[in-house]
């Protein structure tokens, strides 16, 4: 922890020294070294309840890449196995409600059939992304979100990173989620599933 | 005659061979890395400074305005980058991409790390200072979120910042400061900023899985806490993979169902039973 916080302080380096109007400096952070301790502060009391979240989901999803144009996704909850929920229709595209709405910040989850028991679905052409390729979602609220791809990944189901796909992230980001590779005809199951991670960029 | 030749067992092997083909998991799936990028923002904590145009490129290429007119208090939302060396400059407001920065710095950029480059006026005469802070990637407690201070007030300070039940989130921080995080419960987190006899009082509101910077301005004398989001994580992240297809593209298509696979070895046993069952019966039949 504290090697990560040196390196990355290292990392910073004086580029500019004699710049107007006056000369500036780029320094490594100094964080106290000693944790929070209960002083006499005057208390205002505990810890009281959130209030009910803002209900905003996303309304449209388009990834012009690859031709994804959807208005209208469904919420997705977790099954008896704590896995995510496909959507009910081959048709539809859904997002995890209780994970953060596309645009604020934390991993937001989409995901949808790549086909059906006939035909292609949805994400059938979500593997065809590639990192730069642009991803927009419109939100209830009016807001609209750009997303920049990062990696486009494919994990088998049986060794799923959850942690990777899932972990937290400082700013708003996106995880489209799909299967892939051989079809398991007994099982009649995809053997992976395609990630796209995708991220809010100044660019 | 036609049916002799598909008794073959070759023909009866390329048979079996095709079904298993169709069920064998194809290798190549990795569980390879994440998204593999890094993450910066800066914010403008210069009192005495106007509002500035925030330039970025890669480094060795010419700047591109990235952020118009941030004035005192204000910190970007998060950029993800991919992991390399950034250019990032601060020009007042409207000035021309060539007149020189006020304030220049080389950022390295490693994936699965983010940072803030907080930029205070406590160099040497006060002059601009960036300081680079680590923001945390972890994910807190359950039911736990994270809070830390930025003390970005030059006039009052230093800043004494009370949390809930007693707990100091800063105590005496100095302009430029920046503390550790502090776990809090879940919820509406009453703080209150000292600073001499100037005091103020604010609410926070912390989620489970997220962390908050409370940052700490200066307002005509006054006090300001701003809380604004270090990230957050899935609350309830799900487990395993998902089940999101049918298969009707897959190489088979609709073959692939368990019904045909069934048929076939059905058919494929009465292939091989029937002459042997016509032979065993003409035998007896001699």
């Amino acid at each position: 922890m504290r090697a990560d916080l040196i390196r990355a302080c290292c990392a910073v380096v004086l580029a500019c020294a004699a710049c107007a109007p006056a000369p500036s400096t780029v320094v490594p952070a100094t964080t106290p070294a000693s944790p929070p301790v209960t002083t006499a502060t005057e208390p205002r009391g505990s810890v009281g309840p959130l209030p009910p979240a803002a209900d905003v989901s996303p309304v449209r999803l388009t990834i012009p890449e690859i031709g994804i144009d959807v208005r209208g996704l469904v919420p997705l909850a977790l099954g008896p196995a704590h896995e995510l929920q496909a959507p009910a229709s081959f048709a539809d595209v859904g997002w995890y409600a209780a994970g953060p709405a596309p645009g604020d910040p934390g991993p937001a989850v989409i995901a949808a059939h790549v086909d059906s028991r006939s035909g292609p679905a949805p994400f059938f052409r979500l593997r065809e992304l590639r990192p730069g390729d642009e991803v927009r979602v419109e939100r209830s609220d009016g807001a609209a979100a750009r997303f920049v791809v990062d990696a486009v990944q494919r994990y088998p189901k049986d060794a799923f990173p959850t942690d990777t796909v899932y972990g937290p992230a400082p700013g708003a980001a996106l995880r489209l989620i799909t299967c892939g590779g051989a079809f398991d005809a007994a099982a009649r199951s995809y053997r992976d599933n395609v990630v796209v991670y995708a991220s809010t960029r100044w660019t | 005659m036609r049916l002799r030749t598909l008794l073959r067992p070759t023909g009866l092997l390329a048979a079996a061979g095709l079904l298993l083909l169709t069920t064998t998991p194809a290798a190549g799936a990795a569980t390879g890395p994440g998204p593999g990028v890094g993450w910066i923002r800066v914010g403008h904590l210069s009192p005495g400074v106007p509002p500035v145009d925030i330039y970025f490129a890669p480094f060795g290429q010419p700047g591109k305005v990235v952020i118009r007119k941030a004035g005192y208090g204000a910190v970007t939302p998060y950029s993800s980058l991919d992991p390399g060396r950034y250019t990032l400059s601060m020009r007042p407001a409207d000035a021309a991409p060539t007149t020189a920065p006020a304030l220049s710095a080389t950022i390295s950029v490693e994936q699965q790390t983010a940072h803030s480059l907080l930029v205070f006026e406590n160099g040497p005469d006060q002059t601009l200072r960036g300081t680079l802070v680590t923001d945390d990637l972890t994910a807190p407690g359950p039911g736990k979120g994270r809070v830390r201070v930025v003390e970005g007030s030059a006039t009052p300070a230093p800043v004494t910042v009370g949390g809930p039940d007693g707990m100091a989130l800063a105590t005496n921080a100095a302009y430029g400061d920046t503390t550790p995080y502090a776990e809090v419960p879940e919820g509406i987190v009453p703080v209150q900023l000292t600073s001499g006899s100037v005091k103020a009082n604010a609410d926070v509101p912390v989620a489970a899985g997220s962390s908050t910077t409370l940052l700490v301005t200066q307002d005509n004398g006054a006090l300001k806490a701003t809380p604004i989001s270090d990230g957050a994580d899935l609350p309830n992240p799900p487990k395993l993979g998902v089940e999101t297809g049918g298969g009707g593209t897959a190489s088979g298509g609709d073959h692939s169902e368990p019904w045909f696979a069934a048929g076939v070895v059905v058919f494929l046993l009465v292939l091989v039973l029937t002459p042997l069952v016509r032979r065993i019966r003409e035998g007896r039949a001699r």
